[in-house]
């Protein structure tokens, strides 16, 4: 019964998983039975939730979008941790530390969303140039965290007397200083995915994102607020998504990272 | 003078970018030239043939306002909380039910509930101080429960240092110990991050201007977005980068003000 809350958030997260991967049925479409909500007639019709205004099934464009927003938000972390990982492994084997701080502070200065619009206008509004703009957005931080404990563990006296004793670079990185900085990284992976969920749909809420989102839905609910099972439907379905995925976090940091 | 000359490069990554989209870009060609306008606070004409520059800035001063009313909310509820929190522990459920709730979402049930159904406050624009209370409120209030959190973290650990227990030997009381000591050091991580926030609020008012239909900076650049006006967009973002660069700046600054032994290598 301890981790009664962990069991919970990932159960439910492989129901919906399983879910993503076998239900949506995308041609679920009647126009004559537009905007029903546990409707008797379209649940007999295999539209278990209703409709929506176009007479699609709600829980087909649900399931889908959420797919989507999951991609995104998976491709944008791998993308941050590629980055922030090999601009260290780089970072370690050179002398480059003033440039890449200072070229840190003028990424810094740039409003994320700039450069995502800019990037989506070039490449197409895909689920993988999304991600991958929103991982450019987000490996400054990681990248800092990162070096800030290389650089903390550098200075300790066990590195230096084993450069004494005549141990090469990649023989400390990898017995002293990749042990000490691994935990952090996967901290901070289960910290970054609810993070980038939110800014995709933030970005989808704006109007400038997938087709598909959450964020998307959400913004069609608020515009026809009338019928509010449009809106809240989408928004409880992602208030779990993140509950269980926070929840996921909270145990990962509690048993894997000191 | 290094920044100066990254900013320009950046800029000009940013020009050419803009320069080459397919569609008509009102702008001058040159980059030089471009830039001597833009220093000279010409930013030209909008595709609707309005001045730029008097947009912008009728758009940030909005943008600004709305962003200094919610930093002084983290200003004064921050402490509140971390007080109040101290005594009570309801720190942990708080802050795992707001960080899986995203500011349109609580902006958007702000709305609901205390426009809509209790009709206590107005729902959306921006004239008296009533309009400013909700979307403040939605933009501050993930920085209030961090900030919150920051500063017990720094109280709790001085605490727990050796020159406490001096002061305490040498008989102050609680209130001086307080006051004297451990505040002046507790503060500099919480300064620090109200700095960033106050960052971090101006480029996340967007979505609250959508919402609450300000007519600030951020609405101005999704309509630019919307009718395809590369020229307001391109200011929009040199003044932007600008900003938030004299921003990170003066934080800085102050950062260093408050913590001299900062080191600048981390």
């Amino acid at each position: 019964m301890r981790d009664i809350k962990f069991k919970l958030s990932i159960s439910f997260l492989l129901v919906v998983l399983m879910l993503i991967i076998f239900y949506p049925k995308v041609d679920n479409v009647d126009v004559e039975y537009g905007l029903r909500f546990l409707d008797y007639d379209a649940i007999s019709k295999g539209m278990y939730l209703g409709t929506d205004i176009l007479g699609r099934d709600l829980l087909s464009i649900l399931l889908l979008s959420l797919k989507y927003s999951l991609l995104t938000a998976l491709v944008s972390v791998a993308v941050e941790i590629l980055i922030a990982v090999f601009v260290n492994i780089f970072l370690s084997f050179s002398n480059l530390d003033r440039i890449f701080l200072f070229l840190v502070q003028i990424f810094k200065s740039i409003p994320s969303i700039l450069y995502i619009s800019c990037i989506t206008m070039f490449f197409g509004r895909n689920f993988l140039v999304l991600g991958i703009a929103i991982g450019i957005s987000r490996w400054v931080p990681l990248a800092l965290l990162i070096r800030e404990g290389i650089v903390k563990v550098s200075s300790k006296k066990y590195i230096v007397n084993s450069k004494l004793l005549g141990a090469d670079r990649v023989w400390i990185f990898r017995k002293h200083i990749l042990p000490y900085v691994l935990p952090q990284i996967l901290s901070k992976i289960s910290f970054s995915l609810p993070q980038s969920l939110f800014r995709e749909s933030t970005i989808s809420f704006l109007g400038l994102g997938l087709e598909y989102s959450l964020g998307k839905m959400i913004l069609e609910g608020f515009k026809n607020i009338d019928n509010s099972y449009l809106f809240f439907v989408p928004l409880i379905s992602f208030f779990a998504v993140i509950l269980s995925l926070n929840v996921l976090k909270e145990y990962v940091r509690r048993n894997y990272v000191s | 003078m290094y920044t100066l000359l990254g900013m320009t490069v950046v800029l000009y990554i940013l020009f050419a970018i803009f320069r080459n989209l397919p569609d008509n870009f009102a702008g001058d060609n040159n980059y030089f030239r471009y830039m001597y306008r833009v220093l000279t606070l010409n930013f030209g004409k909008t595709t609707s043939d309005r001045d730029i520059f008097n947009l912008m800035v009728r758009a940030l001063m909005f943008s600004l306002d709305l962003t200094l009313r919610s930093t002084v909310l983290v200003l004064i509820f921050g402490p509140l909380l971390s007080i109040l929190s101290m005594k009570i522990n309801f720190d942990k459920y708080l802050t795992l039910i707001f960080n899986s709730v995203p500011k349109y979402v609580l902006s958007i049930s702000l709305q609901v509930v205390f426009g809509l159904y209790l009709k206590l406050l107005p729902i959306a624009r921006y004239f008296t101080f009533r309009h400013t209370i909700l979307p403040s409120i939605a933009l501050a209030l993930s920085h209030v429960i961090l900030s919150s959190k920051i500063l017990s973290n720094s109280i709790l650990k001085i605490y727990s240092e050796n020159y406490i227990k001096l002061a305490y030997s040498k008989g102050l009381n609680d209130r001086e110990v307080f006051i004297k000591h451990v505040l002046p050091n507790a503060l500099s991580p919480f300064v620090s991050y109200v700095g960033n926030a106050f960052i971090s609020m101006l480029r996340g008012v967007m979505v609250i201007e959508k919402i609450f239909v300000i007519p600030g900076i951020g609405t101005l650049y999704l309509s630019s977005i919307e009718n395809r006006d590369f020229n307001l967009m391109l200011s929009i973002s040199i003044l932007l980068i600008c900003v938030s660069f004299f921003l990170i700046s003066f934080f800085n600054g102050i950062q260093r003000y408050f913590n001299p032994k900062r080191d600048d290598r981390i």
